[in-house]
């Protein structure tokens, strides 16, 4: 897999919107690997200023398109998301999105379906923390939702 | 009467005596002069030889120093076509060196951003620059990795 990212927008959205890509590739364990591709994909342009305004968005895998098939060439065609972020969001001078001239985005394959409202919690959890604490700490957050439904 | 006469003679004998004497002295000292005058031509013209034979001499000289000259400035020109040559090598080698050196940086960002547990954070750094590279190329995206 690879993440793909038009800076200044591509197709419909070039010049007004980031957009951010998701690309399957070959790889050398796909004879074992089950097609087509079936999960969510989310994208997180994290806020670096504190203030915890994250641009969050996710897409899900259309399971009869071409793009989530396995590769016969290197590279799938794209999917995603063209209009992740409009583009002045990183343009502006002191945008929260860019300190010190970087930026991060995360990318995240839910592979436990991870529901709409623990989203927000999942992709903000701390990227120091191992993987299985991260995921401890998610199923807790799934937890602890459904006792306050 | 025949007397005065014989005297007479005699007068007019002894003056051209007198004057041819003096125009033999005139003539004299005018051959003198001449001959004064034709050894002086005579050591100039000697010493013309002496300068002709020196200029000529300065003249081969200096001709068998433009020839040398000559050899050395093709000597030069061939290696100063050599020298460019090699410089145009050294820039395409250069310019591959660059090349290699810029997919090794690809390479090396692209294991930086690599995930094996279908997360990734992705740190794109030097925004601005990647941002003006696109804008001025028209190929607006980048690709990262997230292997499985």
């Amino acid at each position: 897999m690879c993440a793909r990212l038009y800076f200044l927008g591509d197709g419909n959205a070039r010049k007004t919107h980031m957009s951010l890509f998701f690309v399957l590739m070959r790889g050398r364990n796909d004879p074992i690997l089950s097609f087509p591709f079936q999960y969510k994909v989310t994208f997180c342009l994290y806020d670096q200023s504190g203030s915890g305004k994250h641009i969050i968005d996710s897409f899900r895998s259309d399971t009869k398109s071409n793009s989530f098939q396995r590769p016969t060439t290197e590279m799938n065609i794209a999917s995603g998301i063209p209009k992740f972020a409009p583009i002045s969001v990183v343009e502006q001078s002191n945008s929260p999105y860019i300190r010190d001239d970087t930026m991060f985005i995360k990318i995240m394959v839910d592979f436990a379906n991870i529901s709409q409202k623990v989203l927000p919690f999942a992709i903000v959890i701390n990227p120091g923390l191992p993987t299985g604490i991260q995921q401890r700490l998610i199923q807790n957050e799934i937890q602890k939702q459904e006792q306050q439904k | 009467m025949n007397r005065n006469n014989h005297r007479f003679l005699t007068m007019d004998n002894d003056m051209d005596t007198s004057n041819n004497n003096t125009i033999t002295k005139k003539y004299e000292s005018q051959l003198n002069e001449i001959n004064e005058t034709l050894n002086i031509i005579s050591r100039g013209v000697q010493a013309l030889n002496f300068d002709a034979k020196y200029i000529r001499d300065e003249f081969l000289q200096q001709l068998e120093q433009a020839n040398e000259t000559e050899k050395q400035l093709n000597f030069i020109q061939t290696s100063i076509e050599e020298t460019n040559v090699q410089l145009q090598a050294q820039g395409i080698d250069l310019s591959i060196l660059q090349e290699m050196q810029n997919v090794l940086t690809n390479t090396i960002e692209a294991h930086r951003n690599v995930s094996y547990d279908g997360t990734l954070i992705w740190k794109i750094s030097n925004v601005q620059e990647k941002i003006g590279i696109f804008v001025n190329r028209v190929k607006k995206h980048i690709l990262k990795s997230i292997r499985m």
